[in-house]
């Protein structure tokens, strides 16, 4: 411990003295990133009116349906669970500001006294080691503060991913338990005509029985959809984490179509190792590593670093503190192993980038297999197979006014269209939510420029129907000896 | 191998063929028809909704006819086109018409895809000449011509068809009269000589293709391969003796029925039944692979129905797994399948009955028969199928087969509401 001279704390005050919380509390560079990358508006609210407002803002929302986006709006400016991830970013901005500031100096008052004089003194101590570090410390904080903002943006579009996903599948529960119901009522049809003929002697108490236990069968799928689609809307509601008196949403149907063209992202690869952000986490990782590693061997005669750096995993959000630095005198310890160990931190943060991006290529790839192949399964079920269902109705509809089919096999037909109706529903689904998880593989946006269109699956599906399909000519007339008659008027009594 | 055998046939063969190019331009022989029968005193077929084949007579007298079996269009019915098979361009194929004496010479062309043969059904011949194919013959491969010669010794009805892969080819349509007239032409005389095939088939509403495979499951049921309303009627003058003869290719037996009259039963594919031995029938049970001769005074005039007594033979088309509606209140299942239906126009049908059937008229699938659309003067007739008319005019000029217009009934002499 020494003591400073007053003239010098001019000085050290200066090179504290501009340290206060901006008043984004770092958040605006999260912000910016939502708003403007991602296209997703974000709010983080520091003060209880602020999210009161929010509150009040959704609660108006929604009395009406819920579109996707204003979902996400509503999570990304009202979710607390978000709410508490932004919050670490503020922590983060703290930290900063905490390493920018020197330790309070401390003050001693002595006195000493015999019977022949008084002494007494006054000193004002400053820790020479905080001073020394200062520099240190406050890049460092302002490097984790970064990785933060990185990870709250992950978090972000993770969010925007999940809710899509929750809302997708609410969305196709809803209508999945609409197509249920039509069945259940197919069935129900069937069972009442079943009945009638059974009263009217033309039906078997054995047949009859069947017809109802098939309605009955289907009462009870149409039930275990309706509570499904319940459920799912729970999820979301949770997801979003809205108020507790906001118990039910509408939801603004039908699932979006499926693109008129199949888009197949060429160089993905390339796209992802720019925007991925898990990417960019481990490499800022490796760099604080890497600094960590210069001032342990710079500061080796001075004691210990410890930059109090903590491993996350890419999204989470734990806490860091702050970095620490304490002086020791280098009697014993001459900091040997502690250098090693910060090169061997060095090596496993290159690993972890190397394992990162094989992971996030490989992750982008699969996403992208995915979704070309959920696009062709839905597809075949929109363009074809439910067209071909829709023909088979028609026709059997046909058949049945003209008495070559029974109400049976018509009700047998409609059930068909549903069937076919719900796994198209559900390629639909799956189609979205494989589209959401590669948007997010990719960085968390999808670059147009790079679309291309692969030919349509139906292109190569030789067994197209012509419905135009030519009934033969007659090859010879016979020579016909009569006229027909029965274009003749009809005979007046 | 060697190519060199097979290149010099090849060239042999294209030599002897310009050959016979050139040889070919002789006079067209004379061909005769229906009408030379006439002018030698016999009364010539009346083939419903067919001809009879012509032919050409070489100097020894031999008559020459020349059958082409081939793939063909039928419509059975106004709306309903059928892919079949049968003789130059029809099924069934033209009646040969010859007389007791002659000396037929039959060539038989195959322009089918798969070889064929014809058997002369009933007819006297030698055994060569019978037609089964791989018993009596060879094959005749897809592409080339047979000739088939024989003495015609007895007269009367008989047929002719396939006798290669015959489930099939008679399936779709392979058949047709072969026609002896008596020598004498005085023998077994009539005004009019009327002839029918009858053939059921199986044609899944919305196709156009029958389905040989099926045996007793048939839904189009046909006289000469069409489907009332499309059959011709037979016509008469008050007075003249009528012949009707039946053969049936089908897989069931056909009780066919006049109205009004009764046949006397005059013949068989065996031949004719001597007089003391014919009887009187109103319907005439034809069994399978046999034909049926029946004759009548046409004494009552009328428009008088005329057809096969099993009553799902005179509807179409026909499917035989329908649920028992009639009398079934369907009001409250309609009304769900209505708020189901996506395509409107849902109609419940056949609580009352099946006769709605004939007088709505309700789209069919593509290419099906039409609902019994046959119309007569006091509405919907409500046949299809196997029914035509048997129409007696005191007026109808001899030798004229046009039909009529609808009978008029003397007054008193037709049946009528029994309370004004």
């Amino acid at each position: 411990m020494r003591l400073l001279q007053v003239t010098t704390l001019g000085t050290l005050l200066l090179l504290s003295g501009c340290a206060s919380m901006p008043k984004d509390a770092g958040f605006g560079a999260v912000k910016s990133f939502s708003d403007k990358t991602l296209n997703h508006n974000v709010q983080w609210h520091t003060s209880d009116a602020s999210y009161q407002e929010a509150a009040a803002w959704l609660t108006e929302r929604l009395k009406t349906p819920l579109d996707i986006d204003t979902a996400i709006r509503i999570g990304l400016v009202y979710s607390p669970s978000l709410q508490a991830i932004y919050a670490e970013v503020g922590i983060a901005q703290a930290n900063v500001v905490q390493a920018s500031l020197l330790k309070n100096p401390g003050f001693t008052l002595g006195y000493m006294s015999n019977t022949h004089y008084h002494q007494s003194n006054f000193n004002l101590a400053i820790s020479i080691a905080d001073l020394i570090t200062q520099p240190t410390r406050r890049h460092i904080a302002t490097q984790q503060l970064e990785q933060k903002q990185l990870q709250v943006e992950l978090a972000i579009i993770d969010f925007i991913a999940q809710t899509k996903k929750v809302y997708y599948s609410a969305l196709a529960a809803g209508e999945l338990a609409q197509v249920a119901s039509k069945s259940e009522q197919s069935a129900l049809a069937a069972a009442i005509l079943a009945s009638e003929q059974y009263k009217s002697g033309s039906l078997s108490l054995r047949e009859t029985a069947g017809h109802q236990i098939n309605h009955l069968q289907a009462l009870n799928a149409s039930k275990q959809a309706a509570s499904t689609a319940r459920i799912e809307h729970e999820a979301l509601i949770a997801g979003l984490g809205l108020p507790q008196n906001l118990s039910q949403i509408n939801l603004e149907g039908p699932l979006p179509e499926l693109p008129k063209k199949n888009c197949l992202y060429s160089d993905i690869e390339a796209w992802a190792l720019e925007h991925r952000l898990d990417i960019r986490i481990a490499q800022n990782k490796l760099n604080l590593l890497c600094d960590q590693l210069g001032f342990t061997r710079n500061m080796r005669t001075l004691g210990s670093l410890d930059l109090g750096i903590q491993n996350q995993n890419a999204s989470g959000t734990g806490t860091t503190t702050g970095p620490t630095l304490a002086l020791e005198l280098p009697l014993f310890d001459q900091g040997k192993a502690r250098i090693a160990r910060a090169e061997v931190q060095v090596l496993q943060a290159q690993m972890i980038l190397l394992d990162t991006v094989a992971q996030a290529l490989s992750q982008v790839r699969t996403a992208q297999i995915k979704a070309q192949t959920a696009y062709e399964s839905a597809y075949y079920y929109q363009q074809m197979m439910q067209p071909l269902a829709d023909t088979m109705l028609r026709e059997t509809q046909t058949r049945q006014g003209s008495m070559l089919a029974s109400p049976y096999e018509l009700l047998e037909s409609f059930n068909n269209t549903q069937n076919i109706a719900q796994s198209a529903l559900q390629s639909l689904y799956s189609y979205w939510g494989a589209h959401t998880e590669f948007e997010r593989t990719a960085g968390g946006i999808l670059p147009l420029s790079l679309c291309t269109n692969p030919p349509p699956a139906i292109d190569d599906y030789p067994l197209l129907l012509n419905p135009q399909s030519p009934v033969p000519e007659e090859s010879v007339k016979p020579v016909e000896l009569h006229h027909h008659m029965h274009s003749m008027p009809d005979m007046k009594m | 191998m060697n190519y060199l055998p097979l290149l010099l046939i090849q060239l042999f063969t294209a030599f002897t063929c310009s050959l016979m190019g050139a040889v070919k331009d002789t006079p067209t022989p004379r061909v005769y028809t229906a009408k030379d029968l006439q002018s030698a005193g016999h009364t010539p077929i009346t083939t419903l909704n067919g001809n009879s084949l012509e032919w050409t007579v070489d100097a020894e007298g031999t008559k020459t006819f020349h059958l082409t079996a081939e793939p063909v269009k039928r419509e059975f019915a106004p709306g309903m086109m059928v892919d079949c098979w049968g003789y130059n361009g029809s099924t069934p194929g033209p009646t040969i018409e010859a007389v007791e004496g002659d000396r037929v010479r039959i060539l038989v062309t195959n322009h089918l895809p798969e070889p064929t043969s014809v058997h002369w059904h009933g007819v006297f011949l030698p055994n060569g000449m019978d037609g089964v194919g791989g018993l009596n013959q060879k094959l005749i491969q897809a592409g080339e011509t047979y000739v088939y010669e024989f003495p015609l010794i007895q007269s009367g009805t008989f047929m002719y068809h396939p006798h290669v892969d015959e489930m099939l080819q008679m399936a779709l349509g392979m058949m047709g009269f072969f026609i002896i007239h008596p020598k004498n032409p005085e023998a077994h005389k009539v005004d009019r000589d009327y002839c029918f095939l009858i053939q059921s088939w199986s044609i899944d509403p919305g196709t156009f293709k029958p389905n040989p495979a099926v045996m007793t499951d048939f839904n189009t049921w046909t006289f000469n391969s069409k489907v009332y309303p499309a059959i011709d009627p037979m016509v008469a003058r008050t007075g003249e003796r009528v012949r009707f003869r039946f053969g049936n290719l089908s897989m069931t037996n056909h009780p066919i029925h006049i109205h009004g009259y009764a046949f006397t039963v005059t013949g068989t594919d065996g031949g004719w039944i001597p007089a003391s031995a014919q009887w009187p029938e109103t319907t005439i049970d034809v069994p399978v692979g046999a034909t049926r001769t029946g004759e009548l005074i046409a004494y009552a005039p009328g428009d008088w129905a005329f057809h096969c007594h099993k009553s799902h033979h005179t509807m179409g088309p026909m499917i035989h797994d329908l649920p028992v509606l009639t009398g079934v209140d369907q009001s409250e299942a309609t009304k769900h399948i209505q708020a189901l239906m996506p395509h409107a126009d849902y109609m419940e049908m056949g609580t009352s009955g099946m006769h709605d059937m004939a007088a709505m008229q309700m789209p069919t699938p593509k290419n099906t028969l039409p609902m019994m659309t046959g119309k007569g003067p006091f509405g919907p007739i409500g046949m299809g199928g196997m029914f035509t008319l048997f129409q007696v005019r005191d007026n109808q000029a001899p030798h004229d087969y046009t039909p009529p217009a609808w009978y008029e009934a003397p007054k008193g002499t037709r049946a009528h509401l029994a309370s004004p």
